[in-house]
């Protein structure tokens, strides 16, 4: 039994090293075909990594690049954003977002709202889900063992600051967790795509016959707020903005 | 009482109402019961002319002052040169109202035969009412249209004024020569416009200048002596007179139209009472302008419309810094002065000179490095046209005032022209400038400083290049947040939190009852003490008893809980009856306290294996115990 899990396990780490190192040197083949400016086999090779299901920020940061060299602002959009919901503090890829937003022939404003909010907003999306799960787990385990600390030891030097030490940790992770409650919640509840079609209508209905609300071009980054099959409800920026499209016009980041 | 109300728009002929009223007031005289019908009436001023002269055509709407849609004639086989001009006429005559209006045209004929102007219509008075079609004579002059023997090369021609007397030459006719037919965009072209007249002139004008819609133009001055020798045309000998000259720069390639020009002359004339040809010389002697009198007419000519062709400048070998200029030039660059300190200024000049359209030569490229401070150039341009062609040279001078001391380049200025005789295009290149910059005085150098350090500025923007190194590959959508590994994390401290409290509270429990507390304690106690006894195993009797007696009968003591100092006492034996443990075990308590005892205190009769033996029985005895008395 013992030595099955053994076995297993042997195994399940060398897989995983055999994957990564093929992987790898996916990864750098597409950037030596970038540099050689060959950009649809730039694309190929890192596609290839993703279709194993995995992913990181630096694969969706190329493949969004060589989008870009080859004119395709709506997937180098989308590539970016998908690279920054991974990691969203890289000015790599906020410049590169930036700069091909700019080129894009729709212009959404979002409505102004409330600094305070924004600045929460900010807050909230400046970290991943993931990384405000880490903090509020360390924090916690930091301020566990502070209280730990101050509470079994009778006597000891450090006793009365090692407490404060652990209350305001404590606090520290209330603030970690609630961000990650809050992060992970809108994760799960915003669904964003990028239109990868150059124009597109916007109609009332799920449904061709469906009056045309405004029409929208390639790149522009939309909301989607529910689903009948093969139609999508979205919304831009800005709320007001609402209407039906086909499902196989966007992609989802 | 005759009250006459004339109101005209575009009609220049203020002759015509005039001659209307007239015409109106001697119609009243001649036919009293004159009807108010609307009626239209065409008219021409001549119906036989000669091919190319001028012939006025009129409509007339009696009877109102106002026409609904007319539709006039397409007048094909003419050109318009203008109309319709539109005149309106009102009298009160006697206190009889009439009305009219007058559309009038200028034509040209421009064929030979008979030509026919078809009816004009207008609904007059809730009626359509037409004039009559007009039919015209239109005349060979019997010899071909002039052609300048002046005219150098390229088109030219022209189309006489009004023939007095008829023997096919025209008294006046307007020539426009070009220099060539064929030209480049941008190159430019001489116009000269020449009045060739047969009679005496005493006044000439342009009445009409052409309209230079895709062109560039610039007047040329005119030669004070604009008298030209006689020419001989069509077998008349004529005056001719230079009218005007320009210099035509096309702007896009394609076929390019000037209008004709338009000139009036006042032309002196002979009343000729005599017969032109054949005259004997009685005849002549009255023939003389002495017994004629004089009689002067309005005539006015047109030049014929100048086609070019502008071809499109060549794309092969055209230089990157070309901006469109078209001539012959030359560039001078100078740089005053060569040395300086820093914050002052320095001129930089860039002269062109040369032939062509001066005035829309474009700023040279200069890259002025960007620790120089670079003002706006200020632009002036001066033109000589008296030659004949428009030359002249454009300026161009930047302030320029450096921030750093050092040695400063400024890269050779550049300046792209095509040149239409070479047909080829030309870079003038300067050489590179240098520029010695001291450091200025001490003061302004701390500005300088200041002043000096500025941005990096952007020159260009471009994506952040690709990443070349990638942390591991995660699986998409899993993530540590949410897994049952992290709740876990989440968990755990709080557990082992509540652990240790537990821990902690029981811990002062015991802590607040005694007994128990020092039962509970009694062998971790007696452990410590039994390492003390290990530790003097080899001393002096006295000592090594002493000490495993202690610890035995502390240990007795803490489970008792009875004072330390009656460990082995009497009351440690009754103590120990009623905890109920076997006879036995007390009597063998007591064998060992009494022997640590005895032999404590009966020195040198013990060995080595006695106090072994007696160690080992201490402490199975206390693990006895520590089995059976529970409290």
């Amino acid at each position: 039994m013992m030595r099955g899990i053994f076995l297993a396990s042997i195994l399940t780490v060398w897989w995983g090293t055999a994957i990564g190192a093929d992987n790898r040197s996916l990864f750098e083949e597409g950037n030596r075909h970038f540099q050689e400016e060959a950009y649809r086999e730039a694309i190929d090779s890192y596609t290839q990594i993703l279709n194993q299901g995995l992913e990181s920020p630096e694969v969706y940061f190329n493949l969004g690049n060589a989008y870009y060299k080859l004119g395709e602002s709506a997937r180098a959009i989308l590539n970016y954003e998908r690279a920054l919901k991974l990691s969203p503090r890289d000015q790599d890829i906020q410049t590169n977002l930036n700069l091909v937003n700019r080129t894009i022939v729709d212009r959404v404003e979002s409505p102004p709202i409330l600094f305070l909010w924004r600045w929460m907003n900010t807050i909230r999306d400046n970290m991943t889900a993931n990384e405000w799960g880490k903090w509020s787990v360390i924090t916690l385990w930091v301020a566990v063992a502070g209280i730990a600390l101050s509470v079994f030891r009778r006597r000891g030097l450090l006793r009365q600051p090692i407490r404060y030490l652990a209350g305001v940790l404590f606090v520290v992770w209330v603030v970690f967790f609630a961000g990650y409650l809050w992060k992970s919640h809108t994760d799960r509840n915003t669904v964003q795509a990028i239109v990868t079609t150059q124009k597109v209508e916007v109609l009332s209905a799920p449904d061709e016959t469906g009056t045309v609300l405004f029409d929208l071009h390639e790149g522009v980054k939309i909301r989607v707020l529910r689903n009948v099959p093969g139609w999508a409800e979205i919304t831009l920026l800005d709320p007001q903005k609402r209407g039906w499209l086909p499902i196989d016009v966007m992609e989802i980041i | 009482m005759i009250v006459g109300v004339r109101s005209s728009w575009r009609d220049t002929f203020y002759r015509i109402p005039a001659k209307i009223l007239t015409i109106v007031f001697a119609g009243f005289l001649l036919f009293p019961n004159f009807s108010w019908a609307q009626s239209l009436t065409a008219n021409v001023d001549r119906s036989t002319v000669y091919q190319g002269e001028q012939v006025e055509y009129s409509v007339e709407i009696q009877g109102t002052l106002r026409a609904k849609n007319p539709q006039f004639p397409d007048f094909n086989g003419f050109r318009v040169l203008s109309g319709p001009n539109e005149s309106s006429n009102f009298q009160i005559i006697n206190g009889q109202m009439s009305s009219s209006i007058r559309y009038s045209w200028i034509l040209v004929p421009l064929k030979v035969g008979s030509l026919t102007i078809g009816p004009t219509t207008a609904q007059v008075g809730g009626q359509t009412a037409s004039s009559n079609p007009l039919t015209m004579q239109i005349l060979d002059r019997g010899t071909p249209t002039p052609q300048g023997g002046a005219s150098s090369g390229g088109n030219s021609g022209g189309s006489g004024g009004n023939s007095g007397g008829g023997g096919g030459s025209p008294d006046i006719i307007v020539k426009a020569e070009v220099s060539k037919s064929e030209v480049y965009a941008n190159e430019p072209v001489n116009v000269v416009y020449k009045l060739y007249f047969r009679k005496n002139l005493t006044r000439y004008q342009v009445s009409k200048l052409p309209s230079t819609v895709g062109f560039w133009s610039e007047d040329l001055p005119m030669p004070e002596q604009n008298r030209l020798p006689d020419q001989t045309v069509q077998g008349s000998q004529y005056g001719v007179v230079v009218v005007r000259k320009i210099t035509l720069f096309p702007t896009n390639p394609g076929q390019l139209t000037v209008d004709p020009l338009e000139i009036s002359c006042d032309v002196q004339e002979q009343r000729q009472t005599t017969r032109q040809r054949s005259r004997s010389i009685f005849d002549n002697f009255f023939d003389d302008p002495f017994f004629n009198s004089m009689q002067v007419t309005t005539q006015s000519a047109f030049s014929d419309p100048i086609r070019l062709k502008v071809k499109p400048l060549p794309t092969e070998g055209r230089p990157e810094t070309f901006a469109g200029e078209v001539g012959q030039y030359n560039m001078n660059v100078t740089l005053e002065p060569k040395e300086i300190k820093t914050n002052e200024a320095v001129t930089l000049r860039i002269s062109i000179r040369g032939q062509g359209n001066i005035k829309l030569i474009n700023e040279p490229k200069i890259n002025i490095p960007l620790d120089i401070e670079r003002y706006d150039p200020k632009i002036s341009d001066r033109i000589d046209k008296n030659s004949g062609v428009i030359q002249g040279e454009k300026n161009f001078e930047y302030l320029l005032i450096p921030r750093v001391p050092g040695q400063q380049k400024i890269p050779p200025v550049e300046f792209a022209y095509f040149d239409p005789v070479k047909k080829q295009y030309n870079t003038l290149r300067s050489e590179p400038l240098e520029l010695k910059v001291a450091q200025g005085s001490g003061i302004l150098s701390s500005v300088t400083h200041s002043v000096s350090r500025e941005d990096v500025r952007w020159r260009g923007q471009d994506i952040r290049y690709i990443k070349l190194t990638t942390d591991n590959f995660q699986p998409k959508g899993v993530g540590f947040a949410g897994s049952a590994g992290f709740y876990g994390l989440l968990l755990s401290p709080v557990f082992l939190l509540g652990i240790g409290f537990l821990y902690q509270q029981q811990r002062d429990r015991l802590e607040q009852n005694i007994p128990r507390a020092r039962r509970s304690r009694a062998y971790t106690k007696a452990m410590k003490a039994w390492k003390l006894v290990d530790k003097t195993k080899q001393q002096s009797s006295e000592i090594f008893y002493g000490n495993l007696t202690k610890a035995f009968a502390g240990y007795l003591a803490d489970v008792l809980n009875l004072p330390e100092a009656q460990g082995g006492s009497l009351e440690t034996m009754e103590a120990l009856a009623e905890t109920g443990i076997s006879e036995e075990v007390v009597s063998e308590i007591r064998a060992i306290l009494d022997s640590s005892d005895f032999a404590r205190f009966a020195s040198g009769s013990d060995s080595a294996q006695d106090r072994e033996q007696l160690l080992q029985r201490t402490k199975a005895m206390i693990q006895r115990l520590e089995k059976d008395i529970n409290t």
